[in-house]
């Protein structure tokens, strides 16, 4: 018996339980003969050693083979248990891992020493943090449907219901009056508080009213807002009379919704949101850090919130 | 028109796949070994691949439809298979059902 052959079978009997092992070993090799014969007699191949390998080749992989005799599944979550795995798969990721995310970044904001590191490392830790997570969460979950699989195959765990299919995607009305609604009144608000801050703060220094946003930013900055919320005004009603979003509407958002977070997160960060006499005037009053507090508070909402719209629009391509 | 082909193929397969354990029961009422089982199924008609065949004998063994009993009086020993009594009755049941299927069939055609 030469060593090819030696090392197939051990390789394949090695899978078997042990009352197996000595049986299958010399019926394999019996066959493994048989089969080399076989060649060998038809003239196919010259030499042992060529028929032999050819045979292996023919048995395949050792792994393979080893699995019908155990019957042991030659996969890790098979049909029975895939649906489940990959329901709880996305349910868990969806929700733990933007969980991790923020409160990560939250967290880093108010105990980093933003003014002499920025918040870099804050974005970056907690991003860090939030894809270590998503790979514990398909690991783990993976981990216990493999083990289900070897120790009840062919069996779901959870079963299906009716219950749990999800909403429907609305047909033809994906665009909803009420969400075009919230959101044509959530930018008017927004436009309003802007132009309202300036005219009439109820913030007082000295007695004198100051205004919350620096005033020099009317010279462009906060103009180039108002234009942008009035765009995705716009976009807003273009989505509700074509009844869906599309790649064209839903990419148009996208800019938008990224200038608008892009431009106020520049702003806060370099500092030139805020008015002067605004802070000055929330110090007096007892806030020592609320420069500090409102920038990593506001850095915070404006992130959450344009990546939350993000979300909704992939959710809405998803429902046309 | 090769995808065609790829079509019918996967169809053929999934046909013929039940029919190697009725055609090995059927085959085995005269004992026999692996490798000589493999040569006269294939030269029927029934192209099994080695690595399905051999550890579903074991399987049918284990299962009680085949005893098995080593041969050492040739020049090297095998294992034969036989099919028995459980293997007979499991055998009609699956030709009766065989034969039902091709009625059906013969019906809607």
């Amino acid at each position: 018996m030469t060593s090819l052959t030696d090392r197939y079978v051990a390789a394949t009997v090695r899978e078997l339980a042990d009352d197996q092992r000595e049986d299958v070993d010399r019926e394999l090799r019996g066959t493994i003969e048989d089969m080399v014969e076989a060649r060998l007699d038809a003239g196919a191949t010259a030499s042992r050693e060529d028929a032999e390998r050819e045979v292996l080749v023919e048995l395949g992989d050792p792994i393979r083979l080893a699995a019908g005799y155990t019957g042991r599944p030659l996969h890790l979550v098979g049909p029975a248990l895939y649906p489940e795995w990959r329901r709880l798969v996305t349910v868990l990721v969806a929700v733990v891992v933007p969980l991790v995310w923020v409160v990560t970044l939250v967290v880093r904001l108010f105990t980093d020493d933003i003014a002499t590191s920025g918040v870099g490392p804050a974005f970056g830790g907690s991003a860090l943090a939030a894809l270590t997570t998503a790979v514990h969460v398909v690991f783990w979950t993976t981990l216990v449907f493999a083990v289900l699989e070897r120790t009840q195959p062919g069996r779901g765990v959870l079963g299906w219901t009716p219950d749990q299919l999800p909403e429907s995607p609305g047909g033809r009305h994906a665009v909803s009056r009420g969400e075009t609604v919230f959101s044509l009144v959530s930018l008017v608000v927004f436009a309003l508080a802007i132009v309202w801050q300036q005219t009439s703060s109820p913030v007082r220094l000295d007695g004198e009213a100051v205004p919350v946003l620096d005033p020099d930013l009317w010279s462009g900055w906060l103009p180039t807002l108002l234009a942008l919320f009035a765009a995705q005004a716009v976009l807003v009603v273009v989505a509700y009379r074509a009844r869906r979003w599309t790649w064209r509407t839903a990419a148009v958002g996208v800019v938008l919704d990224l200038a608008v977070g892009g431009l106020l997160l520049w702003l806060l960060q370099t500092d030139r949101l805020f008015d002067d006499g605004f802070l000055r005037a929330l110090v007096e009053g007892g806030w020592t850090t609320a420069a500090r507090d409102l920038r990593v508070s506001m850095t915070v909402g404006v992130v959450v919130v344009t990546v939350w719209d993000q979300v909704e629009t992939a959710r809405r391509l998803r429902a046309r | 028109m090769t995808d065609d082909d790829g079509v019918l193929a996967g169809h053929l397969q999934e046909l013929r796949r039940g029919t190697v354990v009725v055609a090995a029961l059927a085959s085995l009422r005269t004992p026999g070994y692996g490798y000589a089982l493999l040569e006269s199924l294939a030269r029927t008609g029934f192209e099994v691949d080695a690595n399905t065949l051999y550890p579903l004998l074991r399987r049918l063994e284990k299962q009680g439809l085949l005893t098995a009993e080593w041969n050492t009086e040739e020049s090297r020993p095998r294992k034969f298979y036989r099919t028995s009594t459980a293997g007979e009755d499991v055998l009609a049941a699956l030709r009766a059902d065989w034969r039902a299927l091709d009625a059906s069939i013969t019906d809607l055609a």
